[in-house]
């Protein structure tokens, strides 16, 4: 099929593609594709200036040697410099041949029309100019272009001038017996110019808009690239924070491991007698060691969510009353000595929801527990009913409550409200990771209060929650 | 006693565990042997005849051994084809507890371990359920 590309005879066509095939240290597709146009051209060139000469020796004769001579010269010129130039349009440096092929270009037409005989006829000649422009636009910018544009076109004008002077200096006769004659060659000698400069700067126009084009493609592959490799950047530096997290989370919890249960094994009399005070003090070291775990766990949590790297363990059919009342039961256990009542209304007939058991527990020990570490006196009241496809939690006391201006602080993660940094309580990272992990069950955490009043916690859980679905993991369970 | 004469099997490097592990479990009234950590591979696990009724394997081991890795050989061996295997690891549960489920482990368990608990959630898997426990809870 390829052979026969543009009509041509295999064969030819594969002569055609060994003769003008570039040379190999070319790597770039687009320039190689041009300098199999420029060694085409520089063929045409060599075969046709090759033709002629033979023509001139085969139709004049020797004895006629001023004519010989005067078709000779330029076309054995021709067809060496093509030559000269075919060998280095197939070298690593194609360029050079594009100057030869411009000077042999242009020396077409300034021979033809200082051979031509009549002045009329030779003018004709003059917009074969505009081929050195054509040769140059495939191969060099447009500045280069247009000098070559305009050295040729001057070129084309001193050729004409002197064949002008040529003739009226050995046909003084003709010149002064037709006078309307030198004005018709003028009028041709205008009328050609502007064909030249008007095709040359045609030329010229195209290629400033090839290039605009170009170096648009060019800026838009660059930012591509670049974009790309901020996008791998940010990827990387993501690994490397999750394999750091990974690591510190191992690292932390291991020496956790020992201080907790070594502690509690002395503490339990396993290794000796403890007395009452020695009990106390070990009760405060595996309090304080599980404060430290908690608060290793809520900066992990935190870490993982500004990375986006925290997963979901998601189960179908959760209790969310057993996991409310859990949580209710560990915040009665922080109000020791508070006259502060818990009540809770959570309906039996609850449905049983979509998620991840863990994190919702941890939910709700973060809300519940925050409102009785803030409740000193009056009431905390946990209800949860059934609203359409949801659960709405609610969660409220009747604490300090929080002022207007400080409620957006609350959900956000290193912003303490006042109240909170007065109670000298935590990271202050619990509500931001309960909000998290609530959007990542795809529901809703919001909270109403008015200083001195109190605060409400409302969660909305989905129950059977469509951005889980797809995460269910199934627990291997042995009948 | 809820592990009276339970043969439990524990590969384990960190020394410290190793203690927790034991006194838990011996309190509990199992039979405890370890792996004593040389080179790559389960060396004793591997030739030891006793019987084994459950194997608790770490998942961070030295020379960047993975404790998955480990899994794979104790299963290739046909004794343990079917025995019990729980991971205890401080390794991040939400990377490492949907690796054990898909493995097939039989349950994972997060370190800080609770002593209290660790011995009946070790029970539950002898009776052929499987546990996954990914926080610290203590009983009390």
């Amino acid at each position: 099929m390829t052979h026969m590309r543009f009509g041509l005879p295999g064969p030819i066509h594969q002569f055609l593609s060994t003769v003008t095939e570039p040379h190999p240290a070319i790597e770039d597709k687009n320039l190689r594709r041009r300098v199999r146009i420029l060694l085409r051209l520089v063929l045409f060139y060599l075969i046709t200036s090759l033709v002629v000469v033979a023509l001139v020796i085969g139709l004049i004769s020797a004895d006629d040697l001023g004519t010989l001579l005067l078709f000779l010269i330029p076309c054995g010129l021709a067809s060496i410099l093509s030559l000269i130039s075919y060998a280095f349009a197939r070298s690593k440096r194609p360029v050079v041949a594009v100057y030869l092929t411009v000077v042999i270009a242009a020396s077409v037409p300034y021979s033809a029309i200082l051979v031509t005989p009549g002045a009329a006829d030779a003018v004709k000649y003059a917009p074969l100019i505009v081929f050195t422009t054509l040769i140059s636009g495939l191969f060099l910018n447009v500045r280069r272009t247009g000098l070559i544009a305009l050295v040729t076109s001057i070129g084309l004008i001193g050729v004409l001038l002197i064949f002008q002077s040529v003739v009226t200096a050995l046909f003084p006769d003709i010149v002064a017996e037709n006078p309307a004659a030198v004005v018709m060659e003028s009028f041709n000698f205008f009328i050609t110019l502007v064909i030249v400069i008007g095709m040359n700067g045609c030329i010229l126009l195209f290629m400033s808009l090839r290039d605009q084009l170009e170096q648009e493609r060019l800026n838009e592959r660059a930012r591509a690239i670049e974009q790309e490799q901020i996008a791998l950047a940010y990827k990387q530096a993501d690994e490397v924070k999750s394999a750091f997290l990974a690591s510190m989370s191992h690292e932390l919890r291991t020496p956790l491991n020992a201080s907790i249960n070594f502690t509690r094994f002395v503490l339990e009399g396993d290794v000796g007698e403890v007395n009452a005070q020695q009990k106390e003090m070990l009760a405060e070291v595996i309090s304080s060691s599980k404060h430290l775990l908690s608060l290793i766990n809520d900066v992990l949590d935190i870490s993982k969510i500004e990375s986006g790297s925290l997963n979901l363990f998601v189960e179908e059919h959760i209790n969310l009353g057993h996991i409310l009342q859990k949580a209710v039961k560990t915040g009665s256990g922080l109000m020791a000595g508070k006259s502060v009542q818990l009540i809770t209304e959570i309906p039996d007939e609850l449905p049983t929801i979509r998620g991840d058991r863990q994190r919702l527990l941890q939910i709700f020990l973060n809300i519940i527990s925050n409102a009785c570490k803030f409740t000193d006196e009056g009431s905390i009241r946990v209800c949860a009913e059934q609203q359409a496809e949801s659960i709405v939690i609610r969660v409220k006391d009747t604490g300090p409550g929080i002022a207007e201006a400080e409620l957006p602080l609350v959900f956000q993660a290193f912003k303490q409200t006042d109240a909170g940094v007065r109670q000298g309580g935590g990271t202050g990272l619990g509500m931001p990771i309960s909000r998290s992990l609530v959007e990542a069950h795809g529901g809703t955490i919001e909270v109403e209060s008015t200083l001195g009043q109190g605060a409400t916690f409302i969660v909305r859980l989905p129950i059977q929650s469509a951005q889980l679905a797809e995460q269910v993991v199934l627990l291997k369970k042995a009948s | 006693m809820i592990l009276k004469d339970k043969k439990i099997f524990i590969v384990e490097d960190d020394m410290r565990n190793r203690v927790i592990f034991q006194m838990t479990l011996i309190r509990a009234g199992a039979h405890v042997d370890f792996e004593r950590w040389e080179g790559t591979s389960i060396q004793r696990l591997r030739n030891s005849h006793n019987p084994v009724d459950l194997i608790v394997l770490d998942l961070m081991l030295p020379n960047n051994v993975s404790g998955f890795t480990i899994y794979d050989q104790i299963r290739s061996l046909e004794r343990f084809a079917s025995t019990p295997v729980v991971a205890v690891s401080a390794m991040d549960p939400s990377v490492a507890l949907p690796k054990a489920i898909q493995k097939g482990l039989n349950g994972f368990i997060a370190k800080p371990i609770d002593t209290h608990q660790f011995p009946k959630q070790l029970l539950q898997v002898l009776n052929g359920d499987s546990v996954w426990i990914t926080t610290y809870e203590s009983d009390s």
